[in-house]
């Protein structure tokens, strides 16, 4: 179970989020949806570990003598990483910083990557296949997208979620993406969080929510947005 | 082909099971033929493994399938069941038709006598 | 990592001190240019002090600059290697090729080169760690004030204005500072050794305050945060402690006259 208790993130004077507190349970799928600028990102950072919150705790229920880096992979939607360097010897160096032994990484191939290609020449797509590749070869127990996929063509976003529901079925870790574009997520997702710049608006399973309304989850969120959006225009004319 | 209708409003899981018990019913999956793992029919649908599951292990519950440790889930019913379930089917297929034909505003006459004619017709096309 | 750690730092010192082939050009250029020129020796030294000065500076700058023009700070924050080592791996390499040029420099080029004593060779190395450390500071700021750099190249200005480096600039100003104080007090030679050491002191190690200030507490905060900020951060810390060195150095390099007379 991993607990956000009281968080805020940001700037210390410009705070993005302010006392969010939620929970997680292992193996749930989570969407974190929102408008643009709501901090989800931000958020998203925080779960990752590479950002400290300003205020409030983040604790995973692993182990605490170790880092929790080491059962973390985030795929930023940045996709930073050591831009010059190789493919393979990126691997290497992932692998030893993760402790994990060197493996076949099948979905290069079928990327058309070459391992001695360095990440700058490939192509975007390319590069989130080899990136989400690299995160799912340390077997982590929490996996965090952050909305790259909506940037990659339909052939390698095919691929990308194929081996993200393959990973989901074989180890069955907690899977926290931020999207905006929910259809082709949507039965993947068991929760979601819907987030505005006020904080969480929506803390729901998927299946309450699609049985609440009768109507599919996108058509929910999209609603949600609209309305968030309406009243903000609402704002600006008054 | 197993898919989902992602613009409707039938959850997934009540799809799936529909969709499987048609393909077992129309002869699509056989008697000991072995179903999709979960994985990869999950990672093709791009459904939450968790569910696809449910749908095997309800499917199990109802007499349909049969896991088997290791190997994955294999179709195994009773004569009896296929007919039960064929019944069952075509009562849900009839539902959906009168309903969408009385909001047409046809009388249970007219639904007969067009029905009627439709089998005729389809049965002349079979024997040619 | 580390091996790509010492890849960076020997490709960064050669590119740096290839500067240095400068020097015989300049000095040629001198000879053509020039009535009376020094000898080549003199350019040798005060070349090799500069490049010194600014390999250390340049290697510590420089620390994570393939992170930064690679893109790649968010995800050396996600790899789970800790701190500490992070640090030393980075700073290592760096550390040991400035003590070889440094030592190289010392025992080589430099006048002081025959009375070395075993206790300055301590005296050689916190100043070179603090330089690089602020430069470290440096590198990692916004790099967009003028201010802060300045507070935080005090500890190079110092070093260079005194310990082994500094015997050529003008007889370096720790002796001129000891002989004034000779001549116009007509002090012992234990008074003027006292005056010498307490000043080398001041001039080598106070200025440890200043990156020690900074690091504590940041070392803590280290995470993805902006350049601006960090930057924010450090000024706040380094106010004090610097009107601290400056006031020292001043109380130093002046009292001692009035109070031996």
């Amino acid at each position: 179970m991993i607990k956000l208790d009281n968080v805020t993130c940001g700037y210390v004077k410009k705070p993005v989020q302010q006392g969010i507190t939620f929970e997680i349970e292992e193996g749930d799928v989570l969407m974190i949806t929102g408008p643009n600028g709501a901090g989800k990102s931000t958020l998203l950072k925080v779960l990752a570990s590479i950002l400290n919150p300003t205020a409030g705790t983040v604790v995973y229920g692993w182990p605490s003598a170790e880092d929790p880096r080491k059962f973390i992979g985030y795929l930023p939607d940045s996709l930073s990483i050591y831009r010059s360097m190789k493919v393979k010897d990126l691997s290497e160096l992932h692998w030893n910083a993760f402790g994990v032994k060197p493996q076949p990484l099948p979905l290069l191939a079928e990327a058309s990557i070459e391992k001695e290609s360095r990440v700058s020449e490939l192509s975007l797509g390319q590069r989130v296949i080899f990136h989400l590749s690299l995160i799912l070869s340390t077997h982590p127990r929490l996996i965090l997208i952050d909305e790259i996929l909506h940037s990659v063509d339909v052939h390698l976003r095919n691929l990308a979620l194929e081996a993200l529901v393959r990973t989901m079925a074989d180890e069955n870790p907690t899977v926290v993406m931020v999207n905006l574009n929910y259809t082709e997520i949507e039965h993947l997702v068991n929760r979601v969080v819907f987030l505005t710049r006020e904080g969480i608006l929506l803390n729901e399973t998927a299946e309450n929510l699609t049985n609440s309304r009768n109507m599919t989850l996108s058509d929910i969120l999209a609603e949600n947005m609209n309305s968030i959006y309406s009243k903000k225009r609402q704002e600006v004319s008054e | 082909m197993l898919s989902i209708n992602s613009g409707s409003a039938v959850p997934v899981y009540e799809q799936l099971k529909r969709q499987i018990r048609l393909g077992i019913v129309s002869g699509r999956y056989r008697q000991g033929c072995r179903m999709p793992s979960i994985r990869d029919l999950a990672a093709k649908l791009k459904v939450n493994p968790n569910t696809i599951a449910k749908v095997y292990r309800q499917l199990e519950v109802d007499e349909f399938l049969v896991s088997k440790a290791g190997s994955g889930f294999f179709v195994e019913h009773s004569p009896e069941k296929l007919e039960q379930t064929r019944g069952e089917l075509l009562c849900d297929l009839a539902e959906e038709f009168i309903t969408s034909a009385v909001e047409l505003g046809a009388s249970p006459e007219v639904i007969k006598n067009t029905v009627q004619k439709r089998l005729e017709e389809s049965t002349y096309h079979d024997k040619a | 990592m580390i091996k790509r750690e010492i890849l960076n730092t020997l490709r960064q010192t050669a590119l740096t001190l290839s500067f240095g082939l400068l020097l015989p050009v300049v000095y040629w250029i001198n000879e053509q240019r020039l009535v009376e020129n020094k000898p080549f020796g003199h350019y040798a030294e005060f070349g090799a002090m500069t490049l010194l000065v600014f390999l250390v500076l340049n290697l510590a700058y420089t620390m994570f600059a393939s992170e930064d023009k690679d893109g790649a700070g968010e995800y050396l924050k996600s790899l789970p290697i800790p701190k500490l080592r992070l640090l030393c791996m980075k700073i290592l390499p760096r550390l040991l090729v400035s003590l070889f040029f440094l030592f190289g420099y010392v025992f080589t080029v430099s006048p002081l080169a025959s009375r070395f004593t075993t206790g300055e060779y301590f005296v050689v190395f916190i100043p070179t760690l603090v330089v690089m450390l602020s430069g470290f500071l440096l590198g990692i700021s916004d790099r967009k004030n003028p201010f802060l750099a300045g507070l935080l190249l005090l500890p190079a200005f110092y070093w260079i204005l005194s310990g082994p480096l500094a015997a050529s600039i003008a007889g370096g100003i720790l002796m001129k500072h000891t002989n004034f104080i000779y001549e116009t007090t007509g002090s012992s030679i234990a008074q003027m050794r006292f005056c010498f050491d307490a000043s080398q002191l001041t001039m080598n190690l106070l200025p440890t305050l200043l990156p020690v200030a900074v690091l504590l507490p940041l070392y803590r905060k280290w995470d993805c945060s902006s350049g601006k900020l960090r930057s924010q951060e450090m000024l706040k810390r380094l106010i004090l402690p610097t009107a601290l060195i400056l006031t020292i150095t001043y109380i130093i390099f002046n009292i001692p006259a009035d109070w031996l007379r």
